[in-house]
């Protein structure tokens, strides 16, 4: 099989920009048309196909709301569940993203624009994790007044959190990517659901077999596989900081609780309403279906 | 549950009962028609089901309007996974 390479010049990003109200919705979005791009959605392609399908469609945003299947009365256990606990120095990891984050000016300049903007590490040495922001999501999230976000520091990318990689590695993770989700006091990130397209479009450029197969709509990963995405906390909870997934709320959290959800489904957000800032270690990858995690099987680690 | 899943049952089991008659928003199902909720209320409430039904909101921007609205309370015995 030959290897699948998006060509990444052909897209179109024009259309997406917020100067163009015509391509941007209004909450909330037109149940009809919901119900349009979700049959869309639904049609079959295989993973490149998808792929290519959503890196040009104008409505990412459209097509993200309409992806979800989530039903209002879900249980909590549905929507979020811890699966590790991980026995760590986390005050001297926590320490380190505190220092990194003055060191780059992390809170002070903190406004969340185009992706080479937002992200802490230049376009350039992100050249194999193209970041996957479509921009019709962000021009719509700014339309609304979410300017600051949170700021992502890619572990992957630096040598600068070795503990982090190597908690990385204890979970396995094919395409693994992590990265430490710093949201600054005064951050509020909009509900939204995931693709995890970031570590997915490396694995459909780099593995053929996964390009070439069927993408499945309702578990929004390919065929015999299960795309991860888990968050650590690296410090403790303060007051006035938020996690919600639908109608579930997870709070009161620990550093080096290990959380999966319900990405695909569940829309999310976060905020910062403390004036402590909250980092979260988020893992995305790649696991086969017999892996622990995709079994929803519980582990503890000490490192 | 999914929503597909749902709809698929929903459809399958009450006549009449059409594709466009309703769709989903924000994790809720909204009707066009209050009295087709009022159907699909009963049978959902018939299964044991937790049901909430509230008016709608009709928005500017939308194509169409709408009368009803159903939301589940409880759904710990289903799967959305």
């Amino acid at each position: 099989m030959k290897a699948y390479k998006r060509n990444l010049d052909a897209i179109d990003h024009t259309q997406n920009r917020y100067e163009d109200k015509q391509f941007l919705h209004m909450h909330p979005y037109d149940p009809e048309i919901l119900e349009t791009v979700r049959d869309d959605f639904l049609k079959p392609r295989t993973c490149k196909e998808f792929i290519e399908w959503i890196d040009t469609h104008p409505h990412y945003d459209v097509v993200a709301e309409a992806s979800s299947q989530y039903i209002r009365g879900t249980s909590k256990a549905q929507a979020f569940w811890q699966v590790a606990d991980i026995d760590a120095d986390w005050q001297t990891i926590n320490n380190d993203i505190t220092n990194y984050c003055v060191e780059n000016e992390v809170d002070t300049k903190f406004n969340t624009d185009y992706t080479e903007e937002w992200r802490i590490h230049e376009m350039e040495e992100q050249k194999t994790y193209v970041p996957f922001r479509h921009n019709s999501e962000l021009d719509n999230q700014r339309k609304h007044g979410f300017e600051k976000q949170y700021q992502l520091i890619e572990v992957t990318l630096t040598d600068v959190f070795p503990m982090l990689k190597r908690i990385e590695k204890l979970f396995e993770f094919e395409w693994a990517k992590t990265d430490i989700n710093y949201q600054p006091t005064s951050g509020a990130f909009p509900r939204h659901v995931d693709f995890l397209s970031t570590g997915f479009k490396r694995a459909v450029e780099h593995d053929p077999s996964i390009a070439n197969a069927r993408y499945n709509p309702l578990t929004k990963c390919p065929d015999g596989w299960v795309l991860k995405r888990i968050l650590i906390p690296t410090d403790h909870w303060f007051p006035g900081q938020m996690f919600s997934f639908e109608e579930h709320n997870w709070t009161d959290w620990s550093p080096g609780q290990v959380i999966d959800f319900n990405w695909a489904h569940c829309r999310h957000a976060t905020a910062n309403t403390s004036y402590n800032a909250r980092p979260l270690v988020k893992i995305t990858g790649l696991v086969k279906e017999d892996h622990w995690i995709a079994k929803g099987e519980y582990r503890k680690f000490s490192i | 549950m999914k929503y597909i899943e749902l709809k698929t049952s929903l459809l399958s089991h009450i006549k009449d009962l059409k594709p466009n008659d309703f769709y989903l928003l924000e994790g809720k199902l909204i009707f066009k028609l209050k009295s087709n909720a009022d159907i699909v209320k009963k049978y959902l409430q018939d299964k044991d089901y937790k049901v909430v039904q509230t008016s709608v909101r009709n928005w500017e921007h939308w194509q169409g309007k709408y009368e009803s609205i159903l939301y589940f309370k409880d759904l710990e015995k289903e799967s959305n996974g």
